[in-house]
């Protein structure tokens, strides 16, 4: 069956087009999964009012009723409104300040959950230790979909009762546009041919990071190691805001303390607005390595000035130093987001 | 999504900034850069700097995002204290496998010793090197020696290394308990580790939010 879309969302999204020289919004369509086949949640769409940006979490559990008390899902779908920053998919796993309890109750499409909007939804410390399930920062009026079928014999495992926590930002202000309203979607399609490689998740980031005026192109690099056995990569992305200019990542043979030769680079992205998503991979990595990843930057004048940037500034140097943190006009990332089978842990580096 | 137009002003002063030199824009020598680049490894709790002593004891601290990592650096003569990179690596002394790896700018400031110092103790001269969670080791981070890998490189080419044994330890800053339970081994991702309802220090990720109006 096909989900609803209200005409409305078009008419808003023509209306939003008009003068703007904006293509028309053609609101995306993903169908609805019927419980047999996996897990459907549809997002409410949502304001993104000028000059703001938006995070909000959705909190939902996978359906009690799966067989062997297991759902195995190799295909996902994750669909985003034009104006995206992010939409990141996690296990719930050790509650700090964001509790889904606190959320309001929310209808979700295919699920009932709860939403808490900003707040506790922007402070990174409260999912440190949640297992990355999926993401997407693809949000191109034309290319509004992930289409994210996992490699042969590989699946992602779901518990029956688990807690999954969708987090989506939509940035509307001097670096990014929200042209219309925000609207996220995610398919979980259950696999049907017996897969047994699980599917497991690496979460890098930089954290210490500074972009100032007087230290205008900095590299900031990594590494994070897999636990020990064989490790085949099977997606990867970068992330970071409008100072980034290049952010690779290599494979690492886990003890070299210089960064790997050029022979060793999978991904290279210079879009920091619509970074690359490589699918589709098959790359095994190094035996007791892991990966390198380095980003580069280019520090900008503020749209807004300077003053925004120094008060986060945990230095307060009075340089216009940007620093770690989720708001993309005063802020930076440096993250990775990789996918690996078979999975022997989910992975966090800091 | 479409990039919203920057101001004139603004796209001028971007292709001022791209034409420039990709270096800092200062040069900053201390010592004499004609000998070899000298190294000595100093420490930080988040607040205070002191000279490190080999096998001593050295805090975890966690970081914004999560985690926890040890805040080392070095102290250097002989070198452009505004265009050096350090590179940091905490390594298992048994194989050599590194656990944690973190390389950033560093700026050094000369002292009255004839040293570079780091400019500050926590953030921006000091590498921040991740410790846990750690999946590579089979035992706890805190409480055991390890290997820290610490190189300056300047710019142009010239470098120096220097090593040193390590105890992490976890105290109350961290908190302990977490700190511990994170660091301890077999620990998993999602394991429960804190406090029931223990809140976090939000730290600037906050300020910025609650400062942009975003979670209003």
């Amino acid at each position: 069956m096909r989900a609803a879309v209200l005409g409305l969302l078009g008419l808003v999204g023509l209306a939003g087009a008009c003068g703007d020289n904006i293509p028309a919004f053609e609101p995306w369509i993903l169908d609805s999964v019927d419980p047999a086949d996996g897990l459907w949640i549809r997002t409410p769409e949502f304001d993104v009012p000028a000059g703001q940006e938006i995070q909000d979490c959705y909190f939902f559990t996978i359906p009690a009723d799966q067989p062997d008390g297991m759902l195995w899902v190799d295909h996902l779908q994750l669909a985003l409104n034009p104006g995206s920053h992010h939409m990141n998919l996690f296990r719930v796993g050790e509650l700090r300040a964001l509790k889904p309890a606190d959320g309001a109750p929310i209808d979700l499409g295919g699920a009932q959950g709860t939403l808490i909007q900003g707040g506790e939804c922007w402070k990174s410390g409260n999912w440190a230790n949640w297992a990355l399930v999926a993401n997407t920062q693809q949000s191109l009026p034309g290319e509004p979909i992930l289409d994210w079928g996992l490699p042969a014999g590989v699946a992602t495992r779901f518990t029956a009762g688990e807690t999954l926590m969708l987090q989506i930002h939509y940035v509307n202000a001097s670096t990014q546009e929200t042209p219309f309203r925000g609207r996220g979607g995610v398919n979980l399609l259950r696999s049907r041919d017996g897969d047994t490689m699980e599917l497991g998740t690496l979460f890098a980031t930089q954290q210490n990071i500074r972009i100032c005026r007087s230290n205008p192109r900095p590299t900031y690099q990594g590494s994070c190691a897999l636990p020990s056995g064989s490790h085949t990569v099977a997606a990867v992305n970068g992330h970071f805001h409008s100072r980034g200019r290049k952010f690779s990542v290599y494979a690492w043979d886990g003890v070299s303390s210089t960064r790997p030769p050029d022979t060793e680079l999978f991904y290279q992205n210079t879009d920091w607005e619509e970074p690359l998503m490589k699918l589709g991979m098959s790359l095994p990595l190094p035996q007791g390595g892991g990966v390198w990843w380095t980003c580069d930057y280019q520090w900008q004048e503020p749209a807004g000035g300077c003053a925004a940037v120094d008060e986060r500034d945990p230095l307060h140097a009075g340089d216009c130093c940007y620093t770690f943190g989720p708001i993309v006009e005063t802020s930076e990332h440096c993250n990775v987001f990789l996918y690996y089978w078979p999975k022997t842990a989910d992975v966090n580096c800091f | 999504m479409a990039r919203a137009a920057l101001p004139l002003a603004v796209g001028v002063a971007l292709l001022a900034v791209g034409c420039s030199d990709d270096s800092p824009t200062t040069s900053c020598p201390i010592g004499d850069r004609s000998q070899p680049i000298e190294l000595a490894i100093v420490w930080s709790d988040g607040t205070n700097l002191a000279d490190f002593v080999d096998g001593g004891a050295i805090p975890l601290r966690r970081p914004l995002q999560g985690g926890q990592a040890i805040m080392i650096g070095v102290r250097a003569r002989n070198v452009d204290g505004c265009k050096v990179n350090l590179t940091t690596t905490l390594r298992d002394p048994d194989d050599g496998r590194s656990l944690g790896l973190d390389i950033r700018p560093v700026r050094l400031d000369p002292g009255a010793d004839g040293w570079g110092h780091p400019s500050e103790p926590f953030f921006q001269s000091i590498g921040s090197t991740p410790a846990c969670p750690n999946l590579v080791g089979d035992v706890d981070i805190f409480g055991n020696p390890w290997r820290v890998e610490l190189r300056l490189d300047e710019d142009g080419g010239r470098s120096a290394t220097v090593f040193a044994t390590v105890r992490p330890f976890c105290d109350d800053v961290s908190p302990k308990a977490e700190c511990e339970c994170e660091c301890a081994a077999g620990y998993q991702l999602g394991q429960a580790c804190g406090e029931p309802d223990a809140g976090v220090d939000a730290g600037p990720d906050a300020a910025s939010a609650i400062d942009a109006g975003v979670d209003a």
